[in-house]
Parts: C-alpha cells; structure tokens; sequence
C-alpha cells in the first residue's frame, strides 16, 4: 500500500523559544523494542527538541512497550535511544531523567499527594509553579485516594514534570478518568506542554489526542510505525488503510478505476463500485504506474468533507467539486454537529456532517434524496 | 435485590452448616477452657518448669519469626516479581513442609543438624549446636513456619502495583530505595499476615521440635511430658495457662496493628460511609 501524496515525510516545524532552559532532541537510531516473544520493526525517528511526539495505534500496536523501553524498564532488542547528547540505552531509568506519566495515575498511596510530588527529583525541585498551574495546592495534605480520577492524574502530570525533565512520556494520559474531566485535562496539558516546551512522547489510540496535542504523529500498528508527520499530514493525507482507520476516516470507499481520460488538459478518472460508476475524479493526478483501469483504489474522505446540500442544487454540475446524489439513512445529532448516514446508488455507505442550522434547512427525513458535495482537494486517493 | 437475596433458604441453610463449623471449632475450646479450676491453673502457674517452658516457646517462636522475615521476604519478592525457568519447583520446595507429615519433617532436619548430620558436623565446631539447644527449637519452628510467610508475603508484594514501583524508579530512586520505601511499606499487610501465621504456626510446633530438641522442653512438649507423667488434671490447666498467653499475646498483636493502621484506611473507610 503507498499514498498518492508525496507529503508523507517527517517536516517538523522548528520551535521558536523556549520557556526552560534548553529542551533535548530524542533521536531513535533503529531502534527495536519488544516483550517477550513480541517484537517490533526497526524505527528510525528524530523528534526536534521541545516537540510533542503522539503515537496514534490500536491496543497491542507496541506503544506502551515502547515507552517502557524509552524508560528504560524494558531492554532495548536493537539500536539506540540518543536524548540530547546523551545515549540512554545502557543507563537504568533512575538515570535518565525522564518523567513519565503513567495510565492509571501510579501514585504512591501511602503518602499524601505534597510527598507524592517531593519524591526523587522533586526533593529537589520548587514545585510553586507547577502546583498553581495544575492548580493543586488544595489538596497537598491528602492521599490519592481521596482525590477525583481527574485530580489524581493532575497529580501525576506534576509528578511527571517535577525536577524538569529532559523528556517526558505520557501513556495514555486521558483514559482512566472520568469523560467530562477530559477536556479540562487535555487542555492542561497542552498548555503545559507548549509552555515549558519539553520534549514529549505521548501514546495514545484517540485521534483527538494527536490533533491537539502533537507537533508531530506517528501511527503505529503491529509494531511498524506506518507513518509519521505533522498532524494535518496524517489526518489529511494518510499513507495506507490502516493509517486512515486509526486517523478516523469517516468514508473508505472500496473503489476500482473504470477509465482514465484526459478532458481539456485535465486528468479525469472514472472510479467505480461493482462496474458501476460511482464518480469522475479531475485534478492533479500524480504518475503512478498502479493507476490505471481496472486498478483497485480507496477513497478516503473525513465526514466533513462530505457537504450535504439539496438534491435540486446537484445540477449543473460543479467543475471544483465532486457531486453526488444519496439517499438518507438516518441523521444522530452528535454534539453541536449532525452526523448523516447516507446510501449512495450503488450501495456504498456514506457519512457526512451537517450545522444544525443546515439540517434545519435541509428539511430531509430518512428515505429522502439529497446532494453531497466534495472539494477535489479533500478527497484523498490509497492504492490498494 | 441484594437483601432479599441474602434471605433466601439457600442462606438459611448455609448458616446451619456454618453453625455446626463454627461449634466444631468452639466446642473442644470451651471443654478446655472450663475444665480446670482456679486452683488447677494457680498450681501450674506456680510451676517454675512450666513457665519456662512458657516463656522458651515464646523466644524460640519470636526468633523464628525474625528469621522468616528475614530469609522469607526476599524469596516472597523474587516469586512475586520474576518469572523464570523452574520458578514451578522453587514454589513446590516452599509449599513442601505444609504438605510433610512433621514427624518426618523432624526426622529429616534430624539427618541434616545432628552433631553428625550433613550441616550440623561441621557447624558443631564452630560451636553452633541444634541437638537439644534453642538453636535446634528455633530451626525445626521455622521449618514448618517459613511456608507460611513466603506465600503471605508474595500475596502482599503482588498486590503492590508493578507501575507504582516503576513510577518511583523513573523519579530518580535506585531499587533499594525503592523496595524500602515504596515496595515494603506497601505490602506490610501482606508480610505481617505472614509473620504471624509463622508465629502461630512455630510456637505450636510439638513433632518437629521433639525430634530435634526435647530438651529444653517448649510448651506444647512440657504439656505432653506433663500429660504422660501427671495425667490429664495438670496438663489440661497448663494448657489453658499457654493458650491465655497464646491469645493475650496475638489479642495484643492484632490491637497493635490496628492502631498503626494507615490513616487512609480510616479515611477510606469514611468515604464509603458518605
């Protein structure tokens, strides 16, 4: 499988300033990381200094293992983790000043939350700054178990970040509390990330996380690491399937190409489902000797994308988007959106959204027919 | 739901097999306890060999408990964090006194720390001796004690939270900072249920200790040596006397531990009454 961009490469954006000293680069030099008899693809991957790194992947893609590895509680198999000028790989994890927030907040229980955060490094450590902003102060002389899921992992986060380390893990931080304390949390967090700008591995499987959090996302899946971009790269041009699925594409249309044309200079690409055609893709086609009749392509498309309008206004045809015609399932409102579920002729399943104020205008009710407008540039072509 | 469950028949005739239990174990107690008269137990009291005895079960039974603590926590923590090849066996050769008949427990310890057994020939000349010495008492209550404070201790550092350990290493502490610190505070409960089923376990010890050591005589063999010699008056009271202070002394223990107690389990417990 390969991508029909040519953006799927690391193109991090350099950092500025930094609030707190200078942040380390993590360079991971093939590195190979595995438990038991579960072992991952060799990875190469640079993370400029004071960058936030989100590994989007599944349960079981090799994330966590990887920050226990980056930690230092798992033996590296292969390569080298080089922070800054240091390499990691040979120090034990008390030696490599790492901070590591962990899934469930592992806190130690049997001290209140001031010694939870003076422990180790933070002995050393002022902990002012960072008791205002994670807003703790309240609860210094209580014990985790008194604290809300959500004030716990605050806790962890400052225990993560006491003593400034020179690299920070986060593991899954968001999906052991409460769904309502989770924006909150996230917010935080990514205030604290830009911030003290320290360089950062968070993993998770919530798309969301990466759109938010990451400088930079990787996907990670079976222990290959798909793909790694900035975000709009992974979201916007994923480079195969799977990237696409764990990326939350709405749309993946299974699709063939019926004929490949030239009209008035421009590439035309007639896709279809089941020899029936379903589309005509124009615009800058890149030469990719895959692409031609017969040829199997998926057409990855994000909700909204997909721009739901009466079936009247279909026609004349627009030359700047695709149009289609569809047939509603059923409309859900999802928050301040509408998500409808749409049939089109040939079967497929399409998904789009729509403004509340739009769907009130749309008047639509399932079985209705209504138009779905595509900008070229939006729709995203994977050869499979 | 639940109330109503818990009233069915099924319970009713739970607790009527419960009760019988409960009188099977309360029942011979009861004899026990109201047989002697207050004369009886003064007489025995008065005996300077019984209290002795009393008092030798007692250290003998402390010492190996020292001894377990020291030797059993750590093999509790290598099983209950690693996995390794025969780690089967290692839990089989802990397990063993429970299941050996402790007659054949004290023979064997016989064969090994007699003045010419396997250890106890060469440990003679540098002057430790375990036939008929407190040594020997000590060594044969920690035989059929140990089990007992492995498998307690290995349940309490399991349930410390692997993470928790991880947390404090990656905040900059080495691993014995950690085990001291974090690790064992943590999985107290679990050591001091040990220990004191070790404690239980040694000072009633009678086979194992009789082969190794009859004298000086423990409690449980001078109540025996009693028993043969002077009938069962004398020994029923001197057994009444060394299961008050058997009683007295856990009675103790448990009001100890419940005073140290974590304020958080108080708070815990406060959380779930609002």
């Amino acid at each position: 499988m390969a991508a029909l961009t040519q953006s799927a490469v690391i193109a991090a954006p350099t950092l500025t300033g930094h609030a707190h000293g200078a942040p380390s680069a993590l360079r991971l030099n093939g590195l190979q990381w595995g438990i038991g008899t579960w072992q991952s693809a060799v990875v190469d991957l640079q993370l400029p200094p004071g960058q936030t790194l989100v590994l989007l992947g599944h349960n079981g893609a090799g994330k966590s293992a990887l920050l226990d590895t980056l930690a230092g509680f798992l033996p590296t198999r292969a390569g080298q983790i080089q922070l800054g000028a240091r390499d990691l790989t040979p120090l034990p994890p008390e030696k490599r000043r790492i901070g590591y927030m962990f899934q469930r907040d592992a806190l130690f229980p049997h001290w209140t939350i001031a010694r939870n955060l003076q422990f180790g490094r933070g002995a050393r450590d002022d902990l002012d700054a960072l008791l205002d902003v994670l807003d703790l102060r309240p609860w210094l002389n209580q014990y985790p178990h008194q604290l809300s899921g959500g004030q716990r992992q605050r806790v962890a986060l400052a225990r993560a970040l006491v003593g400034a380390p020179e690299l920070l893990l986060l593991d899954e931080p968001f999906s052991a509390i409460d769904p309502e304390a989770r924006p909150g949390l996230r917010r935080t967090l990514a205030a604290l990330l830009r911030e003290r700008a320290v360089t950062s591995v968070l993993v998770t499987h919530d798309p969301l996380d990466a759109r938010l959090l990451g400088d930079l996302v990787g996907v990670l899946d079976g222990g290959h690491l798909l793909q790694a971009g900035t975000p709009q790269q992974i979201f916007e041009r994923p480079a195969d399937l799977p990237t696409a699925r764990l990326a939350g594409v709405d749309n993946l249309w299974p699709l063939r190409v019926l004929a490949r044309t030239r009209i008035g200079g421009q590439d035309v690409l007639t896709l279809g489902f089941e020899e029936q055609a379903v589309l005509d893709w124009r615009g800058a086609l890149p030469a990719v000797p895959e692409l031609q009749p017969s040829a199997q392509v998926t057409l990855a498309l994000r909700a909204e994308a997909l721009q739901p309008c009466p079936a009247s206004t279909l026609n004349p045809p627009d030359d700047d988007r695709l149009s289609l015609a569809a047939t509603l399932i059923e409309a859900r409102c999802e928050g301040p959106l509408w998500r409808l579920r749409c049939a089109l002729p040939c079967g497929l399943e399409a998904q789009a959204y729509a403004l509340p104020a739009q769907w009130r205008e749309l008047a639509l009710r399932s079985g209705d027919t209504l138009g779905l407008r595509i900008r070229h540039e939006d729709a995203h072509l994977l050869i499979c | 739901m639940l109330q109503r469950d818990t009233r069915s028949p099924m319970f009713w005739v739970f607790w009527l097999i419960g009760a019988t239990l409960l009188a099977f174990i309360a029942l011979p107690l009861l004899a026990l306890l109201l047989h002697p008269t207050l004369d009886d137990l003064r007489q025995v009291a008065g005996m300077a060999d019984v209290r002795s005895a009393i008092g030798l079960s007692l250290a003998a039974a402390f010492a190996s408990t020292v001894l377990a603590a020291l030797f059993a926590v750590p093999l509790a923590y290598v099983l209950a964090r690693q996995q390794f090849r025969g780690k089967s066996v290692v839990e089989a050769l802990v397990d063993l006194p429970l299941t050996m008949p402790h007659t054949i427990a004290g023979i064997a310890l016989l064969l090994v720390f007699s003045r010419n057994g396997w250890l106890g020939a060469p440990l003679a000349h540098i002057g430790l001796e375990f036939w008929g010495t407190f040594a020997g008492i000590v060594l044969a209550m920690s035989y059929v004690g140990l089990p007992y404070a492995v498998n307690a201790a290995r349940g309490g550092f399991e349930a410390v939270d692997l993470q928790i350990e991880r947390a404090a290493r990656i905040q900059g502490a080495g691993p014995w900072e950690v085990f001291r610190r974090v690790t064992l505070p943590l999985a107290r409960q679990g050591i001091g249920t040990g220990l004191t089923l070790c404690f239980a376990r040694a000072i009633g010890e009678f086979a194992a200790v009789v082969l190794l050591a009859y004298y000086p005589m423990t409690a449980p063999i001078r109540i025996y040596d009693l028993f043969l010699q002077s009938g069962l008056r004398q020994s029923v009271a001197a057994s009444v006397l060394f299961l008050l202070v058997v009683m007295a002394l856990f009675w103790g223990l448990r009001l100890l531990a419940a005073a140290r107690a974590p304020q958080s389990a108080l708070d815990r417990q406060k959380a779930w009454l609002h």
